[in-house]
């Protein structure tokens, strides 16, 4: 739409990008331990984080900025939220 | 696009209902969660997708894309949550209380006979 | 006025509820004066009724439905309005003496009351529906009147399949008259019967007769549906001779001669009356023979005289509609009046059995008068008015082997039938008369010393009584002001009757003679007689069936067989049937109306990144179906809720985009949070290959009815959108640029609250769980046992 980045340039950036995701995918679904599953799907939010850019730039819009924000934030929480269940089974730490 | 989205959506359905299908409580959760995202995707493709920009109104004037299902699909991504919220709870209480997760496994009471 | 005749009984009732206290044990005598002055304005509508100028009420109720509150006094109404109310004078002045002031006498007023308005309902409403309605009044009160000593096994018995029965039949009337309603495009009873004809050609003729008949049978309690009538005994004797011998049970031949000329002269209607009539005319004889209670023996009587009543109207000529309504009067006379006389024998001795009365005239010579007079005329002698009405019930059947109806030598089936069935009411008459008011002194055993009834029992007995006499020594006068209106109101032509005692030797007297004189000849041999019907059967009867299905539980057997069948506990199999259910719904209208119509020329483009996602989310969904952990199945869940914010982006939502990724790592966080408490398996061991291979069946056929129906729902749009108001009044309206946040919070504000409400719920909901702990009543009521 915009003339920056041609569009071709930008389909190929998200088809890399989506072929990244699916290689996350596959080690969620493989991944041995539950650790490679978290760190693979911290990976996915940075993949889609990256997807959302690029066909933000495509539509030539800022709308999905914010959402591109969250992703950023949320990701890191859930990340720890995660390691948090694997090292100790609960995602709250609690006196006991 | 509609026809893949078609097809996406009756494979949510069926993975959906497969999982509600079965026992296990924490598996009807996830079906529900599921099913909900089968849900949304549904409404959306029921506006015409893709003919026109965000429904934001700018300088630059039409078309957009439909609004009414964005509202619809907002509604039901909070109520969805507050759902599935709801359901884990249910299910973290039962198995709980019950001792069991499986759901054949609780069947009421018996009503007199 | 007229309105207000009919429902000042209902008014009255509602007074008494509250007036029930102050009074005390008096009530009967405000509730007495209420059914009198009912009876003398319909006393002083004879004449108008007569000259053809009766009374009418119109009302509009429900309009769109035909409904009208419309009320008119024919002839035909005026005979039954009469009868309800005078006859319920005088059961009413007979209730005060005869129930004891323990009793809870303000519901037997208020229920005597609510039957009399809704009686007076039936017989004066102009519209079918309004019929109905009282109809089924008068079965409710009916049922509380019977099961007024609720705590007798017996009464709860009657009332219940007093109820069940007549309320069938109200049921198959209402269905008849939707019929009728729908042909005739009204319910507006004149108007009913101009489209007369209309109705008569309508293929749904024979299925209205059936329908409405069943509803006359059951309320007159005729073969095979008499079986209600006796049990419905139980009821205090002032409720069996006003409900179930004077009035109620007449409701269902006031509603064959309503409908007469409307359906009438048929050969299905005449058959089928005339033959059923008859049978029970014949059974109800038979049986009352084999009785030993005296009430039963009324009670089989009236089911007897009422066949004879419903015979004569199926007979449907100008003679026997006449002999028909004439009869129907002479026999709310004289049962009446024995009824109230049984009630006063049982009053007296504690007992109604027959066997053990004997020679009561010595103690009661005022009361046995009287039932000399009930027996006398409801055994069809001279002089009491049985036998004006026994001599035209025989004439009219006498026709019916020369009527247009070709029934060959069976015709004088009709004749023979009621020959034998005045024979067998000519025994039980003299049984009830001679058996115990005579024949030798009284027995020593009976639990009360016999004595005469209190005058408060006595008058209304008396007057009723003395009116067999006095119809009997002017019955043209009657005939001229009452039963030829009433005639013509079902045969459409006044008749020229002359009554009289002697009409010389003909067929009828003849017939009357032989009655007599076989009627003595069997009587002399009684006994024997009542010793070999003892052990004859009491078969056919409907009363076995009745008892297998509701006593005896069949019918909820049944039900709970069905129910288990399918209702078996177990959460999956209800979500196949509904699920099964849907699919059978949407391919059965997907087909029937033809609608398969998938187009592909309107669609979005697809980019090569898209399948890409396309692929990832149907990976995702087979790993979540397919894990056997927990977690993994979790981290497959939110790839594909994320999947969906992108597809979001893919479609022009940032705004849903937003929201759900919020929501999917809110999700993420408390499935984490409640993964310490639940399970690490995420698989039921004991599901068997051929369970799952079902199950998966049923998702893949849903799943293909989804997609099918998401490819015709886009294919097919038939209206234009509403959102493009929305688009264009965004901002002239709400002053906001994105439309969907004004939509959310403005357009549809309230939803968004009922939202927020949701949201409220659930969060309680959850609190509530949370903090209801393990402390649970499952555990506690386990620790107990």
């Amino acid at each position: 739409m915009t003339g920056i980045v041609p569009s071709l340039v930008l389909d190929i950036c998200l088809g890399i990008v989506s072929l990244a995701l699916l290689f996350c995918l596959y080690r969620i679904i493989v991944g041995p331990s539950a650790a490679d599953r978290a760190v693979a799907a911290d990976t996915m939010g940075v993949g889609v984080m990256a997807a959302i850019s690029l066909y933000s730039l495509r539509l030539g819009t800022t709308e999905y900025l914010s959402a591109v924000l969250v992703i950023a934030i949320l990701g890191f929480v859930g990340l720890v939220i995660v390691a948090k269940f694997i090292y100790g089974g609960d995602i709250i730490d609690r006196y006991r | 696009m509609e026809v893949m989205m078609s097809i996406l959506i009756g494979m949510l359905f069926a993975g959906g209902i497969y999982m509600v299908l079965s026992q296990t409580m924490l598996r009807i959760v996830f079906g529900t969660s599921l099913l909900s995202h089968a849900t949304l995707l549904l409404l959306i493709t029921m506006g015409e997708l893709k003919r026109g920009a965000a429904p934001i109104l700018t300088a630059a004037g039409g078309p957009y894309v439909d609004p009414l299902p964005q509202a619809l699909i907002l509604t039901a991504i909070v109520i969805g949550f507050g759902t599935t919220a709801f359901s884990i709870v249910l299910a973290y209480q039962a198995y709980q209380t019950l001792g069991t997760d499986n759901l054949e496994k609780c069947r009421g009471i018996d009503d007199e006979h | 006025m007229l309105l207000f005749a009919v429902l000042a009984p209902f008014v009255f009732a509602l007074l008494l509820i509250v007036l029930a206290k102050p009074i005390g044990n008096k009530i009967g005598y405000f509730a007495l004066p209420i059914p009198v002055m009912v009876f003398v304005y319909f006393l002083l509508q004879i004449p108008s009724a007569a000259r053809e100028h009766y009374p009418i009420y119109f009302a509009s109720w429900v309009p769109q439905m035909g409904i009208n509150l419309s009320l008119s006094l024919d002839g035909l109404s005026l005979l039954f309005a009469l009868l309800i109310s005078g006859i319920g004078s005088l059961v009413f002045w007979y209730s005060i003496t005869y129930l004891d002031a323990k009793e809870r006498l303000a519901n037997f007023y208020i229920f005597m009351l609510i039957f009399m308005g809704s009686m007076l309902g039936v017989v004066t409403a102009n519209n079918l529906l309004i019929i109905y309605l009282f109809w089924e009044l008068t079965s409710l009160s009916s049922f509380l009147l019977i099961g007024f000593w609720y705590d007798k096994e017996r009464s709860r018995y009657g009332a219940q399949k007093a109820l069940l029965i007549t309320v069938l039949g109200g049921f198959a009337t209402l269905a008849a008259f939707g019929l009728i309603g729908q042909i005739a495009g009204s319910y507006e009873l004149s108007d009913v019967i101009a489209k007369a004809a209309l109705i008569k050609n309508s293929p749904l003729y024979p299925g209205i007769v059936i329908l409405v008949l069943l509803g006359a049978f059951t309320k007159s309690a005729q073969y095979p549906f008499h079986i209600w009538l006796p049990d419905a005994m139980e009821a205090p004797t002032p409720v069996s001779c006003y409900l179930h011998s004077a009035t109620m049970v007449k409701a269902g031949i006031y509603l064959v001669a309503r409908m007469t000329p409307i359906l009438g002269s048929t050969m299905l209607w005449v058959l089928l009356i005339s033959i059923v009539g008859s049978v029970t005319l014949f059974w109800g004889g038979y049986m009352a023979l084999k009785q030993k209670d005296l009430k039963a023996v009324l009670a089989y009587s009236t089911v007897s005289q009422l066949g004879l009543v419903i015979a004569l109207f199926g007979y449907g000529s100008e003679a026997a509609v006449f002999a028909a309504v004439f009869h129907l009067l002479n026999h709310s006379v004289f049962k009446g009046s024995l009824f109230l006389v049984t009630g006063m024998v049982d009053h007296a001795t504690g007992t109604r059995d027959i066997t053990k009365l004997r020679g009561l005239s010595k103690a009661m010579p005022i009361t046995a008068t009287l039932a000399l007079f009930g027996t006398f005329a409801m055994a069809g002698l001279p002089p009491f008015n049985g036998f004006l009405s026994k001599e035209l019930f025989f004439a009219s059947s006498l026709e019916t082997i020369n009527s247009s109806f070709a029934l060959g030598i069976w015709s004088w089936a009709f004749p023979v039938l009621a020959v034998i069935g005045s024979i067998f009411t000519f025994i039980y008459c003299m049984m009830i008369f001679f058996r115990v008011f005579r024949g030798g002194p009284i027995p020593d055993d009976l639990p009360h010393h016999p004595h005469e009834p209190a005058k408060g029992m006595l008058i209304p007995t008396a007057l009723l009584a003395s009116m067999t006499l006095v119809i009997a020594f002017f019955p043209n006068l009657f005939a001229k002001w009452l039963l030829a209106p009433a005639a013509k109101a079902v045969s459409g032509s006044l008749p020229q009757i002359h009554i009289s005692f002697w009409h010389g030797l003909n067929m009828p007297l003849l017939m009357s003679a032989i009655v007599i004189g076989i009627g003595c000849l069997l009587y002399w041999r009684l006994d024997k007689i009542r010793i070999f019907l003892a052990a004859m059967p009491g078969r056919p009867s409907a009363n076995h069936f009745y008892d297998w299905l509701i006593p005896g539980g069949a019918l909820v057997r049944f039900g709970g067989r069905v129910g288990k069948t399918h209702m078996n506990g177990s959460l999956r199999d209800y979500l196949v049937y509904i699920l099964c259910f849907f699919m059978l719904l949407f391919w059965g209208t997907v087909i029937y109306k033809d609608i398969f119509i998938v187009r592909f020329d309107n669609l979005a483009p697809i980019g090569a990144f898209e399948i890409t996602w396309f692929v990832l989310v149907v990976t995702a969904i087979f790993t979540l179906v397919s894990s056997k952990k927990r977690v993994a199945g979790l981290f497959a869940l939110s790839a594909i809720g994320y999947s969906v914010s992108f597809f979001f982006v893919l479609f022009r939502a940032p705004d849903l985009t937003l929201t759900q990724l919020l929501v999917e790592t809110v999700s993420l966080v408390l499935f984490f949070l409640s993964f310490k408490y639940l399970p690490k398996d995420l698989i039921s061991s004991q599901l068997s290959k051929k369970y799952k291979l079902f199950n998966a069946l049923i998702s893949i056929a849903v799943g293909f009815s989804v997609t099918c129906a998401c490819l015709i729902a886009h294919s097919n749009k038939f209206y234009e959108p509403i959102s493009d108001y929305y688009v264009a009044s965004s901002k002239i309206l709400a002053g906001g640029n994105n439309i969907v946040n004004v939509i959310l919070v403005d357009f549809r504000g309230l939803d968004t609250l009922g939202e927020i409400s949701v949201i409220v719920i659930a969060a309680i909901g959850v609190s509530a769980l949370i903090s209801l702990g393990k402390k649970h009543l499952f555990k506690e009521d386990n620790k107990d046992e």
